[in-house]
C-alpha cells in the first residue's frame, strides 16, 4: 500500500478509440467464447476440482507466501481445489472485488472489513492469518524515537488506507489523535533521510528493509512491545458465498493454513517459491520479508491463524468511540461460523 | 549314472561341512548383528543422556544466575521503588542504572546473557533493563512473564518479532523482603550456548548429528548437514519430530531432514520444552554389521571351499586302497597274474585286499593244476594220435593193398572166364556157359565192390580244400547225365536255383552223385519220376534235401542205411553195393555236418544233409 503513488497510472488517448471499438467487439466475442468454454469446462470438471479465486491485498510478495506454497506444494490440489490468485495493487480494493463477485474470497485487514460491514457490505471473516499487524514505526536513529511517547508531537507518515489502523495502534500505545500529525507520502528512503517526516508507519518488511539497504540507521518501535495486538491479514468472503460453500471453504482454509505452516517452517524454500511467482522478485529480499512475518503467522502452540474475536471486538469498540463507526456492529455476524452440524462431522 | 565312491564321499563330506559352516556363519552373523545394534542403541542413549545432563547443567547454571540476581538483596529496594512508582517514570533513572549495572555482570564478556529485563509483576512492563531503550515495553502476554511470576522458568525458544536473534528466556520472580511479588527478572540467553552444550564427548561416529528442536519443531541449534542458518527459521518435518512430543523418548530408523536413512534417538526435555535429537546415518551405523557380515561370509565361503578341498582329499585318501585294488584287479584281468593288492590299514579294505589276494592265489593254483593236467592230456593225446595214426596208416595201406591185391586175381578170374567163353564157348554146353556167366558176374560185382571200398576209404583220406560250390548246377549236371541213360523214362526234376554251400567240390560231387543216383534208382518203378532238390536255412548250417517219389524205405531201419554194405532192398529189386550212403555220410561228417533220411513208405524218401555255413567255418578256423 505504500507504493500507491509509484504505480497504477492508466493512460488512454482519443487516437486509440477508433481501433479500440473493433478491438473491444472482438474482445467481447472472445471473452464470451472463453466464458462459455469455462462454464462448460467447470461443469464437466465440477466433480473433480473446485475452482476458486482469491483476491490478494497487494502486489505479489512474500506477504502471501503461504498461498504460493500451498499451490506449489500441492496442498490445494490435494484438497481438490484449483485456486486462482488475483494480484492486488493500489487501485484494487479487495473488499469491493469480493462484494462485486469479481473474486470468491479476498485478503484484507479487519479494520477494512469492520468498516465495510458497518456500511452494509455483507462480508464475513473466515480466518485471520497475521495474528498481529506487521506495521511498525520507523524513524531515523538520530531522531532518538525509541518508545511510543517519543512520537508525541511528531510528524508521522501514514498511508491514507492505514489511517484508522495507525490511529488504533497509536491509541493502544497511549497517543490520542491530536498529539501527533499524520501525512501521506511515498515510502521512500530519501524522504526519511531528508527529515521532513519524523516516523513512518510501515510494514516491518518495507521501510526497515529499505533503510537497511540504503545504510540509513533507524530506530523501530514495535507496537507489540506495548501490548498492541491488532490482527492483520485476514481471509474473508461474502455471507452468500460462505453460506453456499461451507465445505469448500473448510477445505480451502485447511489447505491455506497448511501452506502457511510449511512456508514459515521452510523460510528459504518459501521465499524461493515466492520469487518464482513474478519476475523481479529477489529470493533474498523475500526471505528477509518473510522472516519478519513468521512471528505474526505462527502462535506459540505452532498453530497458524486465529479467529481473534476479542481483538475484533476491541477494534469495533475503539472505532465506535472515535467516530469511525456510527454504531457498533455485531462481532458474531462479522465472523463466519461453521454450522454446528458441519462442526461435529 | 556312474558316480565314484570317492566323489560321493567327497560330495557328502563337502555338503555336510559347508552347510554347517554356512549355518554357523549365519548364526554368528545374527548374534553379532543383534549385539552391534544393541551396542549402537545403548551408545546413542548414553550419548543423549550425557548431552541431556550437560544441557541441564548448562541451563541450570544460567537459571541459578537469574535466581541469584532475583534474590540479590541489594537491588530489591530499587526494584521496589520502581514498582511502587507505578508506571515507569523516566525521572527514576537512578534505581534503573543501579539495577542495570548490577545485572550487567552477566551480560558483559564473562556472562552469557544478552540482556536482562525487570518486568513489573502486575502488567509485565519493563521497568529496568541492561538495555535502557527497552524500558517501557510490555511483555504481558509472554509466558516467561506469566510463568516466571510463579517460579523460576526456562522458556523454550520461539521466534519473537521483537527479538530477531534466537534467544532463550530464563525468568525468576523477584520478591520483596516480606515475600510479596514485586517483579519478574528475565534474562535472554544466547542460543549459541545451547550449541556448545551439545558438543561433548569424543565423536564416535562420523555422521553423528545432535540438535535441538522446540515444541513447534523449529530448529534451536544448527544441524550438521544444513549450511544455511536454520535456527528458528526452519521446522524439522521428520517422523522423529512428530514422535518426540508424543512418545517423549525413543529410537527409530527413519529419514532425516536430508531424506537420508538415519537411526534417530530422541528425548523430550519437558523442563525446557525442547526435543533433543541424536542421529547417525544408517549406512555408518550399519558399517560394523556389514563388516561382520562380510567377514563372516567370506570366512564361511573360504571355509566351505576349504571343506570341499579337504573333503575331496579325505575322500581320495579313504578310497585310495579301493582304487588301487581296482587297478590291481584290472591288471590281473589283463593277464598280469602276478599282481597282488597292497595290504594296508586295519579295516574292511584290508580284508578286501586280503580276500582279493587269496582269490588270486587260488586262481593261480587252479591254473597251474589245469596247465599240468593239460600237459598230461596233451601228452596222452599225442601218444594216442601217434598210435591211432599208425593204426590208421596200417589199416589204410592194408585196405589199399587188399583191394589192390584183390583186383589182380579178380581180373584173372574175369579175364580167364571171358577167354574160356570166347575160346571154348562152342565146346561148352549151355549149363556150363551159364555158370561161367555167373562167375563173370560175380567177379565183376566184386570189382565194383572193391572200387566202392576204395572210394569209401579215399573219401575220408586227405585234407579238405573248401570253396563255394553251386549245388544246383551240380545236381542238374548229374540228373542230365542220368536222364540220358534212360531217355524214355517219364520224369520231373525240381531243383531250387543257386543253392550254394562251402565245401570240398570233389567230395560234394561224390555225395550228390550218390544221393541223386539213389533217387533215380529208386524211382525207376514209378510212372513219373519226381526228384526235388532244395535247401533250408538254419543259423549255423546249410541244409540240403533231396526228395523223391520212389519206393521209400522202412523207417525203423533208417539208422542202418548209412552202415557200409547194409542194404534195405534186395539186389533183385535194385542193384547196389551198399557203400554209397556210408560214403555220403563219411563225406558230410568230414565237413562237420550230418546226413539223415526219412520216408513214409510208398510216398518216397527224403534225404537231408547239412553242412556248416561258410561263416561258421571261418569262425571255427579262426578259433583253431
Amino acid at each position: 500500500m505504500d507504493e500507491a503513488l509509484t504505480s497504477g497510472t492508466t493512460v488512454s488517448s482519443g487516437a486509440e478509440n477508433r481501433d479500440g471499438s473493433t478491438r473491444r467487439f472482438l474482445e467481447i466475442v472472445l471473452g464470451l467464447c472463453v466464458s462459455i468454454s469455462m462454464i462448460v469446462g467447470a461443469a464437466s470438471t465440477a466433480k473433480t476440482e473446485d475452482r476458486i479465486s482469491l483476491q490478494l491485498k497487494w502486489y505479489h510478495q512474500s506477504q502471501f507466501a503461504g498461498y504460493y506454497t500451498a499451490i506449489r506444494k500441492g496442498f490445494f490440489a490435494r484438497a481438490r481445489l484449483k485456486v486462482e490468485l488475483i494480484e492486488g495493487g493500489p487501485n484494487i480494493d479487495p473488499v469491493q472485488q469480493v462484494v462485486e463477485g469479481k473474486a470468491d474470497i479476498g485478503i484484507s485487514d479487519p479494520v477494512e472489513l469492520i468498516l465495510a460491514r458497518s456500511s452494509g457490505a455483507p462480508v464475513v471473516i473466515l480466518t485471520t492469518i497475521f495474528q498481529n499487524q506487521p506495521n511498525v514505526f520507523v524513524s531515523r536513529r538520530d531522531l532518538n524515537i525509541k518508545r511510543p511517547s517519543d512520537l508525541r508531537n511528531k510528524v508521522l507518515r501514514v498511508n491514507k488506507d492505514s489511517t484508522i489502523l495507525a490511529l488504533l495502534t497509536l491509541l493502544h500505545m497511549g497517543l490520542r489523535p491530536g498529539e501527533y500529525r499524520t501525512i501521506d507520502a511515498p515510502s521512500k528512503v530519501e524522504l526519511m533521510r531528508h527529515g521532513a517526516i519524523d516516523a513512518w508507519f510501515s510494514y516491518l518488511s518495507n521501510m526497515p528493509v529499505k533503510a537497511k539497504a540504503a545504510n540509513l540507521p533507524v530506530n523501530i518501535v514495535f507496537p507489540t512491545d506495548y501490548n498492541v495486538h491488532i490482527p492483520g491479514d485476514t481471509i474473508f468472503t461474502t455471507e452468500r458465498f460462505a453460506r453456499a460453500n461451507p465445505e469448500l471453504l473448510n477445505k480451502l482454509m485447511g489447505a491455506a493454513k497448511t501452506g502457511w505452516r510449511y512456508a514459515v517452517g521452510h523460510v528459504k524454500e518459501a521465499a524461493a517459491i515466492t520469487a518464482d511467482v513474478k519476475p523481479g522478485l529477489v529470493p533474498e529480499t523475500e526471505m528477509t520479508k518473510l522472516m519478519s512475518i513468521v512471528p505474526l503467522v505462527l502462535n506459540r502452540s505452532g498453530k497458524v491463524g486465529c479467529i481473534c474475536r476479542d481483538a475484533y471486538q476491541d477494534m469495533i469498540d475503539k472505532m465506535t468511540k472515535f467516530g469511525f463507526l456510527n454504531q457498533p456492529i455485531d462481532v458474531t455476524a462479522l465472523i463466519h461460523s461453521v454450522p454446528t452440524t458441519e462442526k461435529t462431522q | 549314472m556312474y558316480i565314484a565312491i570317492r566323489h560321493k564321499l567327497a560330495i557328502l563330506l563337502s555338503t555336510i561341512s559347508a552347510v554347517s559352516i554356512i549355518i554357523s556363519g549365519f548364526i554368528i552373523y545374527g548374534i553379532a548383528k543383534d549385539q552391534l545394534a544393541e551396542n549402537l542403541d545403548s551408545l546413542l542413549y548414553a550419548r543423549i543422556a550425557a548431552i541431556e545432563d550437560n544441557l541441564t547443567v548448562t541451563l541450570d547454571e544460567q537459571l541459578n544466575h537469574v535466581i541469584g540476581f532475583a534474590e540479590h538483596e541489594p537491588i530489591i529496594p530499587f526494584i521496589d521503588a520502581l514498582v511502587s512508582a507505578g508506571v515507569a517514570k523516566t525521572f527514576l533513572t537512578h534505581p534503573r542504572e543501579v539495577i542495570a549495572k548490577t545485572l550487567s555482570v552477566l551480560t558483559n564478556d564473562h556472562g552469557r546473557f544478552r540482556k536482562f529485563w525487570v518486568l513489573n509483576a502486575i502488567d509485565g512492563e519493563i521497568i529496568a533493563s541492561t538495555e535502557p531503550e527497552d524500558v517501557g515495553k510490555s511483555r504481558t502476554r509472554e509466558s516467561y512473564f506469566t510463568k516466571g511470576r510463579d517460579a523460576p522458568h526456562v522458556e523454550s525458544p520461539f521466534l519473537n518479532l521483537a527479538e530477531h536473534t534466537p534467544v532463550l528466556f530464563i525468568s525468576a520472580p523477584i520478591l520483596s523482603d516480606d515475600g510479596e511479588l514485586l517483579a519478574v527478572l528475565v534474562g535472554q540467553l544466547d542460543l549459541r550456548h545451547l550449541q556448545s552444550a551439545l558438543t561433548i564427548g569424543k565423536r564416535s561416529y562420523r555422521s553423528l548429528d545432535v540438535f535441538l528442536i522446540n515444541a513447534t519443531n523449529f530448529f534451536l541449534t544448527q544441524p550438521r548437514f544444513i549450511e544455511d542458518d536454520v535456527v528458528l527459521m526452519r521446522q524439522l518435518s521428520t517422523n522423529t519430530a512428530d514422535l518426540c512430543r508424543k512418545q517423549h523418548e525413543g529410537m527409530i530408523t527413519t529419514k532425516d531432514y536430508r531424506s537420508v536413512d538415519v537411526i534417530s534417538a530422541f528425548k523430550w526435555l519437558p523442563n525446557y520444552e525442547m526435543c533433543l535429537i541424536a542421529e547417525i546415518d544408517f549406512t555408518e551405523a550399519n558399517e560394523p554389521v556389514i563388516l561382520v557380515r562380510n567377514t563372516v561370509f567370506v570366512s564361511a565361503f573360504l571355509g566351505a571351499i576349504l571343506a570341499v578341498v579337504a573333503s575331496s582329499l579325505i575322500a581320495a585318501r579313504f578310497t585310495r586302497p579301493i582304487t588301487d585294488l581296482r587297478e590291481v584287479a584290472d591288471g590281473y584281468a589283463r593277464g598280469e597274474l602276478d599282481r597282488r593288492a597292497v595290504v594296508v590299514g586295519r579295516d574292511e579294505i584290508r580284508d578286501l585286499a586280503n580276500a582279493f589276494n587269496g582269490m588270486a592265489e587260488a586262481i593261480e593254483q587252479r591254473r597251474k593244476e589245469l596247465e599240468e593236467f593239460n600237459r598230461r592230456l596233451e601228452r596222452r593225446v599225442e601218444l594216442r594220435t601217434t598210435e591211432l595214426k599208425a593204426a590208421n596208416d596200417e589199416l589204410e595201406s592194408f585196405s589199399y593193398a587188399v583191394s589192390h591185391d584183390l583186383r589182380a586175381p579178380l581180373r584173372a578170374v574175369d579175364g580167364f572166364s571171358q577167354a574160356l567163353v570166347e575160346d571154348y564157348g562152342e565146346k561148352l554146353d549151355g549149363e556150363a556157359r551159364t555158370y561161367l556167366g555167373h562167375l563173370r558176374e560175380g567177379a565183376q560185382k566184386m570189382a565194383h565192390l572193391i572200387d566202392d571200398i576204395l572210394k569209401l576209404s579215399r573219401a575220408t583220406r586227405g585234407d579238405l580244400s573248401l570253396s563255394d560250390v553251386d549245388v544246383s548246377t551240380k545236381a542238374w549236371e548229374i540228373l542230365d547225365r542220368l536222364s540220358q541213360s534212360e531217355p524214355d523214362r517219364m520224369k520231373r526234376f525240381e531243383i531250387e536255383p543257386s543253392i550254394l554251400v562251402y565245401a570240398d567240390p570233389a567230395l560234394i560231387d561224390v555225395a550228390l552223385e550218390n544221393l541223386l543216383n539213389n533217387a533215380w534208382k529208386f524211382t525207376s518203378k514209378s510212372v513219373l519220376s519226381v526228384i526235388e532238390v532244395g535247401s533250408e536255412d538254419t543259423p549255423e548250417f546249410d541244409v540240403i534235401y533231396i526228395k523223391d517219389n520212389g519206393v521209400g524205405f522202412d523207417e525203423q531201419y533208417a539208422h542202418k542205411m548209412f552202415t557200409p554194405f547194409q542194404r534195405l532192398h534186395s539186389d533183385e529189386d535194385f542193384e547196389g553195393t551198399g557203400v554209397g550212403l556210408s560214403t555220403v555220410q563219411r563225406i558230410v561228417r568230414k565237413h562237420g555236418g550230418d546226413v539223415w533220411a526219412e520216408s513214409k513208405g510208398d510216398a518216397g524218401a527224403i534225404f537231408h544233409f547239412k553242412l556248416p555255413k561258410k561263416e561258421a567255418l571261418a569262425y571255427e578256423v579262426r578259433e583253431n
